[in-house]
């Protein structure tokens, strides 16, 4: 490509001036030849090489470069044909579009061609039929002729097409060649200079290792040993928490024995307790038997009271009668002295009757004697009812009060079996509490033989990470040592 | 983008510098065209005060083939008010068909 370009711009240079050149032919046309008036086509081949000439200044080689100063070549024949209408070389010049068309092929690119035919086609089809005169020497249209012309224009279009095609196709391969071989070169210097550079890295590499090692070893050689000395006190915490454990599962186990006597004392308790209760519902009834039993006495001693006024009452009404029989008894003695007194009046005649009135006096008297005795004995018998009266009150007062304290024995005996019921509740309250404590001590024993044990698997690993520190360091030492070889 | 616009700015510059070659007038008959529709009259005293003489009629009332005798006789004619002077060839071209 770089060749192809070269011979571009090579010929992009030349074919600019080449333009000007024609600029020059159609002024020295319009002066020597034209019957027209020499300005316009002068003014119009100077614009056309003016503008083709600033395309390719702004671009040597484009394709727009090259299309553009092909169509100019065009324009400048086809205004050098205008030129020469009516002149009898006006059908030679014809021959200079096919020879600028040949030269239009130095672009080495089919494009340019096809604008160069495309201007001509366009010049000899439009103007054929606009301006015959202007294209050919003749005032009618003459078709046969731009046929001629066309087929000629196409077939050196065509084969110039292949060749530029064929010459750009091969610039094309050959540029790509030597840019392969280019590239390899480069690509060669490039990778040399990156194995010199690769070279130095390793070696700086290596001295960074070097150092690295020398860092690593110490490092290694310090975390070691504080790997020995955590381990050293990893293995007495182990065993101090061994110590600890035991001694927690010792503990734990004398709470469980400890919780469980109390537990069975509690169970003791708790079956006096329910023993009182029953010697207290005992009680309790033996209190109500000796209240009903009071009870009874009571009335008892009430009725006996009754009695005992009634036999006072009717005491004194004995007495009453004796003093009627006593007061009988002397009126009896009275008559009786009368009579004896009315019988010795009457001397012999009285005498039998006399004997029976001195009978009846002493009747009286017995009598009377007999009252006496009785109103003895009534009175004897008041002092007696009299005595019984005040013993009964006292037995009543002595009963009453045996009633209250039977009452506040009752009311006691009432108390002390809530007392008791407390008391047997607070009993079971305590067995749960003993139970539950029971229970705990057992987790508490299992958890610290679990403790133990952990604490001996803890103690076989510690020994494991100082055999596996040791062995780390024993392989840090010979990789180290491999490595700084 | 830009490649495609300068080329056609080219090709139309290429086509208007050949169109003016073409039209131009090459000898002293010339066609002279006035505003469209223009009364007849108007070309044609255009053409007697330009100095020139009528040689065919052109088709149109505001087209007219003329001939002059001297050089000057195109810039008299745009100087008396011609809108375009051109090649009676291209007259024909143009309106032929009419």
């Amino acid at each position: 490509m770089q060749d192809l370009n070269r011979i571009r711009t090579d010929f992009g240079a030349g074919f600019v001036a080449f333009l000007w050149f024609n600029v020059l032919i159609v002024a020295a046309l319009a002066i020597l030849v034209s019957s027209s008036p020499p300005l316009v086509p002068l003014v119009g081949a100077v614009a056309i090489a003016a503008a083709a000439t600033l395309t390719w200044r702004a671009d040597r080689t484009s394709a727009a470069t090259r299309i553009v100063t092909s169509m100019a070549a065009a324009g400048l024949v086809a205004i050098m044909v205008f030129e020469l209408a009516g002149h009898p070389y006006q059908v030679d010049i014809h021959m200079y579009f096919f020879a600028m068309l040949a030269v239009t092929a130095g672009w080495c690119d089919w494009r340019a061609l096809i604008a160069f035919a495309g201007v001509t086609a366009v010049h000899h089809l439009a103007l054929n039929f606009a301006l015959p005169s202007a294209v050919f020497p003749t005032s009618t249209p003459d078709l046969a002729r731009v046929l001629v012309h066309a087929v000629i224009l196409v077939l050196q279009t065509i084969v110039l097409a292949w060749i530029t095609t064929r010459v750009e196709a091969l610039f094309r391969s050959a540029g790509e060649t030597i840019e392969t071989v280019a590239r390899a070169e480069a690509e060669a210097s490039r990778l040399m200079a990156e194995q010199s550079a690769a070279a130095e890295r390793e070696a700086a590499r290596r001295a960074e290792v070097d150092r690295t090692i020398a860092g690593f070893r110490s490092d290694v050689d310090g975390l070691i040993a504080r790997v020995r000395d955590l381990t050293a006190r990893m293995n007495g915490e182990t065993t101090r928490l061994s110590g600890l454990s035991a001694n927690a599962s010792r503990s734990a186990g004398a709470a469980a024995d400890q919780s469980s006597t109390a537990s069975s004392t509690v169970q003791t308790m708790a079956a006096a307790a329910d023993e009182m209760a029953a010697s207290i519902q005992e009680m309790n009834g033996h209190v109500g038997r000796t209240k009903s039993v009071v009870d009874d006495a009571r009335d008892t001693v009430l009725r006996t009271t009754e009695d005992v006024a009634t036999l006072a009452s009717e005491a004194e009404r004995i007495g009453d009668v004796v003093n009627i029989i006593q007061d009988i008894a002397a009126q009896t003695n009275l008559l009786a002295l009368n009579a004896t007194i009315e019988a010795a009046r009457a001397g012999e005649m009285g005498k039998g009757f006399a004997v029976v009135a001195s009978e009846v006096k002493n009747l009286a008297n017995q009598t009377t004697r007999a009252t006496e005795d009785i109103a003895q004995r009534i009175s004897a018998i008041a002092g007696s009812t009299r005595n019984a009266v005040e013993a009964i009150s006292g037995i009543a007062t002595r009963i009453e009060d045996v009633q209250r304290s039977t009452a506040s024995i009752a009311a006691a005996m009432g108390e002390q079996e809530k007392a008791t019921g407390e008391i047997a509740r607070s009993i079971g309250a305590a067995a749960d509490g003993t139970a539950r404590v029971a229970e705990i001590s057992r987790d508490s024993t299992r958890a610290a033989e679990e403790t133990n044990r952990s604490a001996e698997d803890l103690a076989a690993a510690v020994s494991e990470v100082v055999d596996a520190a040791a062995a780390l360091e024993r392989r840090i030492q010979s990789f180290v040592r491999d490595v700084a070889a | 983008m830009r490649a495609t616009a300068i080329v056609a700015l080219n090709a139309l510059l290429v086509g208007t510098a050949m169109a003016a070659a073409a039209l131009v007038p090459k000898s002293a008959e010339v066609a002279v065209l006035v505003a469209p529709g223009s009364a007849p009259e108007e070309v044609v005293s255009l053409v007697a005060r330009a100095g020139g003489r009528l040689i065919d009629s052109g088709g149109r009332d505001w087209v007219a083939v003329a001939a002059g005798e001297d050089e000057g006789f195109v810039g008299r004619l745009y100087a008396e008010g011609a809108m375009l002077v051109i090649d009676p060839a291209g007259l024909f071209g143009c309106i032929s068909g009419e």
